[in-house]
């Protein structure tokens, strides 16, 4: 029977690898209704089907690839998936998004979402063809690189076009923060889920379908889809990321401005950072990619000349740029570029992997690790040919390596020696590249986000500069400014953080991009509404205060998944280094976030009374499941 | 007495140089200026005016010494010998 509601396929396709087995199971009306998709399908699952306390690296974890009523269809920037499991990294909810081709080519293939259970006893790829599923042996692909794991897939099953998830080596060897890569560059990196691929002994998930996506308002959708490709293609303030991606321009702004981590957060001003900029960078350009559906193409590719030989390399996105450039101390963009393409290919985060190496090197400086304990390696600020090798040593978990691939929370740990003070981390994931004292809003971002230190979750634009006024007043009024606007203050931003993390939250579960609706705002969260409601035809869709209470459900069930693993307002914290020490030179001279202020205005904001949200507030979002098992378990 | 006006991203295409150095006077400020670039560089001002205003488009940045301007005096800054503006367009995000 068709499924009631368009965008949908109707079914999950769950795999047992323990068993050999797999089911289909339809796809519940109420998950649609009240969880929209992509991320807010894999929250309901993960809370319902995990146990809390269970190893992320056991057979009890569950690996969740997750669609959104919009993945497949014409939508401008709707190629995207999640995928989440419990993390290994941070013990807790782990979630990560990526791009590419997979996530239109799983429902074409007949599923919105993979579940994937047990632990194989012997490495398998899962295959995906048309609804038909088989566990394969994987044997003859484990070791391979990922892109080779990619083209060794295809060849098996001779065919180009199919998508491609695969891990590693740092998959393999259960690297705290090894990622999942799609079609060689597209990665859903954070959390270490690819870990969770290794553990489950899955190399890769290859799927290939021939079927479309139904939505329910066809006129409605193509009218509102092509005023989105109009507005795309117009967008002026798109310019910027279509020509040069999304490194060099906010590279140049950073450094200016004084908000680029650099030497491991201990300054945010890098002399050397011109050399990432746009007009150093746009020499190396051949080709742009793009995404499904998307007319933005902020990918670039670099073609790069070491004596005669060329190679074809990804640009690195800015969080790459930033994580092997200014905060190891390096200016060399060829090692950055190095580094990166050695990330995509061993299956590994490259915000965790600079992080850790930043760590090592601040270690390093401060003489509580030697030349030694290093492998012989100088781990001077900017040696980047020691930031290249330690990529190796991570993903083959060799020497040094070994213990960075733990994570630089985990390593600091072992290590002791007071290294601990230099582990930038937030719930036990590396920082990303972005820093509370140079962009007031980030600080809570990164304290408050779910996963651990991360930007994506709320990043806030309106604080990035003065410029951005005309957007604060239409979104939370002209009595805000200016401290809305002010990136050194603390005012008003949860209001803003909390905003954009219900807005993300309808974005993710959608799913589109971060780069239409964050910066700039082509499309918020009053477009979503009138997209869902075209695709799916839940006419409730269609109205804004219904979007805000899915988001609102979606945040505080990730919020519960926490605190049933025993993670509340304790974990909601930055480095001491971002709350004690000043920026010592450049335009953020003197700035520490205060932190406490926005809390307290960011929990208000949530109905969490010091952190854990109220049974009332569970209740009316019609969470009182949760309410009732928190209580059961002494958190609320 | 001299500033530097640096000019970032796409707009330097726009402007066909990424530099350009015009000498000031006593209690210049950043809107006289912006009008003397203006008589060089036509295509860039109009990339950054608002036609009907003349008030600097939404969304665009100028620093001051790496200062954003609207936190000081805005466009009626004074500048001064040495001097370095830069003038970005739309970028944000992390």
């Amino acid at each position: 029977m068709e499924y009631p509601f368009g965008g949908y396929i109707g079914q999950i396709l769950r795999v047992d690898l323990s068993r050999k087995k797999h089911h289909v199971e339809p796809l519940p009306k109420d998950l649609a209704r009240n969880y929209l998709g992509g991320l807010g399908f894999a929250a309901r699952i993960l809370f319902d089907e995990l146990k809390p306390k269970i190893d992320p690296l056991g057979p009890e974890n569950e690996l969740i690839v997750s669609t959104g009523p919009l993945t497949g269809t014409v939508w401008p920037t709707s190629g995207r998936f999640a995928v989440a499991a419990k993390s290994p990294l941070t013990g807790v909810w782990g979630e990560a998004h990526c791009g590419g081709f997979f996530g239109p080519m799983l429902k074409y293939a007949g599923y919105d979402v993979l579940i994937i259970q047990g632990r194989s006893e012997k490495p398998v790829y899962l295959w995906v063809d048309d609804g038909s599923v088989e566990i394969k042996p994987a044997k003859d692909l484990w070791g391979h690189n990922t892109a080779e794991t990619i083209n060794m897939v295809r060849e098996i099953h001779g065919d180009p076009q199919i998508e491609v998830l695969s891990i590693g080596k740092a998959g393999e060897n259960l690297v705290k923060f090894a990622c999942i890569v799609n079609n060689y560059y597209d990665v859903a990196g954070r959390t270490g889920l690819g870990a969770v691929m290794g553990a489950k002994n899955l190399k890769a998930i290859a799927a290939r379908g021939t079927n479309g996506v139904k939505v329910s308002n066809e006129e409605e959708f193509l009218r509102l889809a092509a005023e989105g490709y109009d507005r795309v293609f117009k967008e002026e303030r798109l310019d910027g990321l279509k020509y040069y991606g999304t490194s060099p321009p906010l590279i140049d702004m950073k450094r200016l401005v004084g908000d680029l981590p650099t030497k491991n957060h201990q300054t945010l001003i890098f002399k050397e950072a011109e050399k990432f900029g746009c007009k150093a960078v746009e020499r190396y350009f051949v080709k742009s990619r793009a995404c499904f559906a998307c007319p933005i193409m902020c990918k670039k590719i670099h073609k790069i000349h070491s004596g005669k030989e060329e190679s074809i390399m990804k640009a690195p996105e800015y969080e790459s740029t930033c994580a092997f450039g200014p905060n190891c101390g390096s200016g060399d963009y060829r090692a950055i570029l190095e580094a990166n393409t050695l990330c995509d290919l061993f299956g590994m985060d490259t915000m965790s992997a600079g992080t850790v190496v930043a760590w090592l090197m601040e270690c390093y400086e401060k003489g509580i690790v030697t030349k030694k304990d290093c492998d012989g390696l100088e781990m001077n600020w900017g040696n980047s040919g020691a930031i290249v090798t330690l990529m190796e040593k991570i993903a083959n978990r060799d020497g040094i390596g070994n213990l960075l691939a733990e994570g630089v929370y985990r390593a600091a740990r072992k290590l002791g020696r007071g290294s601990m003070k230099y582990a930038m981390h937030v719930k036990k994931m590396e920082m990303d590249l972005n820093d509370g004292r140079g962009h007031r809003s980030l600080g809570l971002t990164q304290a408050t986000s779910p996963r651990g230190s991360c930007h994506m979750r709320s990043l806030v634009v309106v604080d990035q500069g003065f410029a951005f006024k005309k957007v604060a007043t239409e979104r939370y009024g002209k009595d805000k400014l200016p401290e809305i606007c002010d990136p050194y203050a603390e005012k008003y931003k949860a209001l803003a953080v909390k905003d954009c993390e219900d807005v993300y939250a309808i974005r993710d579960s959608l799913t589109m991009c971060w780069y239409a609706c964050g910066w700039p705002p082509a499309f918020w969260i009053n477009d979503f509404a009138a997209a869902a409601a075209a695709t799916t035809g839940i006419k409730e869709f269609g109205n804004v205060k219904e979007m805000y209470l899915i988001a609102a459900r979606i945040c505080n069930l990730r919020r519960a998944f926490n605190l049933r693993e025993g993670l509340g307002a304790n974990g909601d914290t930055l480095p001491e280094r971002i709350l004690k020490e000043p920026i010592p030179d450049g335009p953020s001279k003197g700035q520490v976030v205060n932190l406490k202020i926005m809390l307290r205005d960011y929990y208000e904001l949530r109905k969490w009374p010091n952190g854990i949200p109220s049974r009332k507030t569970l209740v009316d979002l019609g969470l009182e499941d949760v309410a009732e098992e928190l209580k059961r378990l002494g958190r609320i | 007495m001299e500033v530097t006006i640096k000019i970032y991203g796409d707009l330097c295409k726009k402007a066909g140089t990424d530099t350009i150095r015009l000498p000031i006077n006593e209690n210049d400020t950043i809107d006289t200026l912006l009008i003397r670039l203006g008589k060089r560089h036509p295509v860039l001002l109009e990339a950054i005016l608002d036609p009907t205003t003349g008030e600097l488009k939404p969304y665009f940045n100028i620093l001051l010494n790496g200062h954003q301007i609207q936190r000081t005096s805005g466009i009626h800054t004074k500048l001064k010998h040495k001097d370095e503006l830069a003038i970005f367009p739309p970028v944000g995000g992390g």
